[in-house]
């Protein structure tokens, strides 16, 4: 009886782990669902088919390249043969399944359509359209504005994917050659801001249609404005001669941030229209420079060596409530500089000098722990891409200093720009609100 | 036939100990890869802890061996050079800089401990998480826009914990919540009620001067002007009073 009683129990215990076992199967770990089911910090695979009648430099192959350097997604490199055979026949009926035996989670098409483009993605599992929409494209040549109009497209792709968009459709201002220029995010189409000799320290304003620069010249340096919608640039009056660098804009738009420089040291001061000015900074001789507003405008993040080596604080944007950000080491004094925040709001970006050169680092706001992010050549001038995962870094790893964009997660890293002497690079928010810009502007 | 029942009783104790010994066993290895899990979750907090702990050592030390310096430079202040003074000015700013972190360090060790050992709250019954853990849980909600969420935290601080040492932190972040949303009047109020509950906290300078920001923005010219003039009276070697004075002398 006892035997036999037993021998239930493991034959119900066989059964149970055997129906667990089949649960397990049947329950694989739980992803992001978003657009489609994915396990978390896995890339989706995607395929993208060329889109029919276009030529060059054609948006599948604009879409492949903006989706690959989101780093979000794993866009499959295809030969001729095999796209001709994963490319709908005149039925329209898609091969889901050889799809899925090329790794693709997400395949999209497109269609030529009266004003543009209609593009549709499709999530390749569960054999149904993700998203699905008709994009205008720019009629005439395939010109900046027509590119920036597609990059827009791949946003939107990433938006029916993963539920944010991407950052293709920015721009990243940098110096070069002491000129303002102006990049698309994939390093396409770079072009010159009339702005003159001796441009340093572009920033964008928070809707992105205007860039606020410095200029070197006989009475030092003063401090501009280009509107990009209008082309017009203008002097900040309000800002008298003398030592005026690293201006920002406030979240508003309605006032800059800048370093003015005095007798000894330099201060913070906010500026408005009306031309009214109140220092930020209580230098006491020390430098203070390098402002950058947390997203929601209500702080600063900036250099000040008030403790002898330069270092980053945060300050309330009235000044007030002053902390450091990055760690005191009496033992190492490191030297840190160009601070920028992301626009997530959690970490602060910025460059520190290790044996004799800068490294890229950055630090979460809310636990101030330091992460270094470059080792290879000197690294400087971070500025956060508007998915607060990327960076545009100026840097000297292949050689001459080139703009580099760096991935804060994986640490991947592309060349932006292939003429040397770039640097202080400003990465732009997203543009799409306000068209292309730039079209009178540049030259 | 007494070997017998002998043999069978013994079969019979045997076979019901393996019967038993096996869920037994089952639940003892469960007993243990949890005792383990446990011993090696303390383990790394206590590391964790020991860690935190050094590093706030370090930083003590660190605002000694300042102390120290300007103990000596001060000493031989007869023959101090401009440099010599700028020196000084650096080693104060590096002091209050260091104090600083550690006063954030410890607030963050002290939510660590408060989670291992609950602090007895106002109505003693409680398990709700210590004044530390409660600040901390309402900075973070605030620095995520949650504002309401994040005062609910704080105000459940200064309920639960009212004599903490830490309920002027918390008044001065539910006032900077208030002003996140534009909500002046209600900043004001939260302003003014750190002022005068607790006129000895590092936070009352900072306090007022955004009071009188606010009085400002609304038009009350001259009560902001009144209050940027407390700054530089009660405070006159603070930041915001040198501040305030700016803003006395371009008053708009």
């Amino acid at each position: 009886m006892r035997a036999g009683t037993f021998l239930t129990f493991l034959a119900l215990g066989v059964c149970a782990a055997q129906f667990a076992g089949a649960q397990d199967r049947n329950n694989p770990p739980q992803g992001v669902r978003i657009g489609l089911n994915y396990a978390a910090g896995a890339k989706p695979g995607m395929i993208i088919l060329p889109v029919e009648r276009t030529n060059g430099d054609s948006i599948g192959t604009i879409l492949s390249r903006d989706l690959d350097y989101s780093d979000r997604m794993n866009v499959i490199a295809l030969d001729s043969a095999t796209v001709k055979a994963l490319t709908p026949g005149a039925d329209r009926k898609i091969n889901y399944a050889l799809m899925a035996k090329f790794g693709a989670s997400v395949l999209v098409m497109g269609v030529p359509s009266g004003a543009g483009v209609q593009i549709t993605a499709y999530d390749v599992s569960a054999k149904k359209k993700i998203g699905s929409a008709d994009f205008v494209l720019p009629r005439g040549a395939r010109d900046s504005n027509w590119r920036f109009a597609v990059h827009g497209i791949s946003d939107e792709i990433e938006r029916w994917i993963l539920g944010v968009r991407g950052m293709a459709q920015s721009r990243i201002a940098f110096i070069q050659s002491g000129a303002i220029k102006v990049v698309d995010s994939d390093g396409a189409t770079t072009r010159s801001i009339r702005t003159g000799n001796g441009s340093l320290s572009p920033s964008w304003s928070f809707d992105g249609t205007r860039l606020v620069y410095c200029v070197l010249g006989d009475n030092g340096t003063q401090i501009f404005e280009a509107d990009l919608r209008t082309g017009e640039i203008s002097r900040i009056s309000a800002v008298k001669s003398g030592l005026n660098i690293t201006p920002v804009f406030t979240a508003d738009g309605n006032a800059i941030v800048y370093s003015r420089g005095a007798n000894e040291g330099s201060d913070l001061v906010m500026v408005d229209r009306s031309g009214y000015a109140q220092r930020l900074t209580v230098g006491n001789g020390a430098d203070n420079n390098s402002p950058s507003f947390s997203p929601d405008g209500s702080q600063i993040a900036f250099i000040s060596g008030r403790s002898g080596i330069p270092n980053v604080y945060i300050m309330d944007a009235d000044g007030t409530n002053m902390t450091l950000l990055t760690g005191v080491d009496m033992s190492v004094p490191n030297y840190r500089s160009s601070p920028d925040w992301s626009p997530d709001g959690r970490s602060i970006a910025y460059q520190q000098r290790a044996s004799g050169g800068f490294q890229i680092w950055m630090s979460d706001v809310r636990s101030r722990v330091p992460k270094q992010l470059t080792r290879d050549g000197e690294n400087e001038d971070p500025s956060w891409a508007p998915d607060a995962r990327h960076l545009v870094i100026a840097s000297t790893r292949g050689g001459d200093k080139q703009l580099w964009v760096l991935d804060t997660e994986t640490g991947r890293l592309r060349q932006l720009t292939h003429s040397s002497g770039a640097r202080l690079a400003s990465w732009s928010p997203l543009l799409g609100r306000h068209g292309p810009l730039l079209a009178s502007p540049a030259k | 036939m007494t070997k017998r029942i002998a043999a069978l009783f013994i079969i019979a104790i045997t076979s019901q100990a393996c019967f038993a010994s096996k869920s037994d066993f089952d639940a003892l290895r469960t007993d243990v890869a949890a005792s383990q899990r446990r011993a090696i979750t303390s383990d790394s907090i206590q590391r964790l802890q020991i860690a935190q702990l050094a590093s706030v050592s370090r930083s003590i030390a660190d605002l000694g061996d300042s102390l120290r310096a300007m103990n000596s430079r001060l000493e031989s202040s007869r023959t101090m050079t401009h440099s010599e003074i700028a020196g000084i000015k650096q080693d104060i700013a590096r002091l209050q800089d260091a104090s600083g972190q550690s006063e954030e360090r410890l607030k963050e060790i002290r939510a660590t401990l408060e989670d291992k050992a609950p602090v007895v709250a106002a109505d003693s019954v409680s398990t709700a998480p210590g004044p530390a853990r409660l600040l901390q849980l309402g900075k973070d909600q605030m620095t995520r826009r949650s504002y309401s969420t994040g005062r609910a935290a704080l105000n459940d601080l200064m309920t639960r914990y009212p004599t903490s040492d830490l309920v002027p932190d918390a008044i001065f972040e539910i006032a900077q919540s208030y002003r996140a949303e534009n909500n002046l009047n209600s900043a004001d109020s939260a302003y003014t009620d750190l002022a005068l509950r607790f006129p000895n906290s590092p936070r009352v300078p900072s306090a007022l001067y955004k009071r009188a920001l606010i009085l400002q923005s609304l038009q009350r010219q001259a009560q902001a002007r009144q209050l940027f003039q407390e700054v530089v009276r009660r405070f006159p070697r603070s930041p915001e009073a040198s501040l305030a004075q700016e803003r006395l002398g371009g008053a708009r």
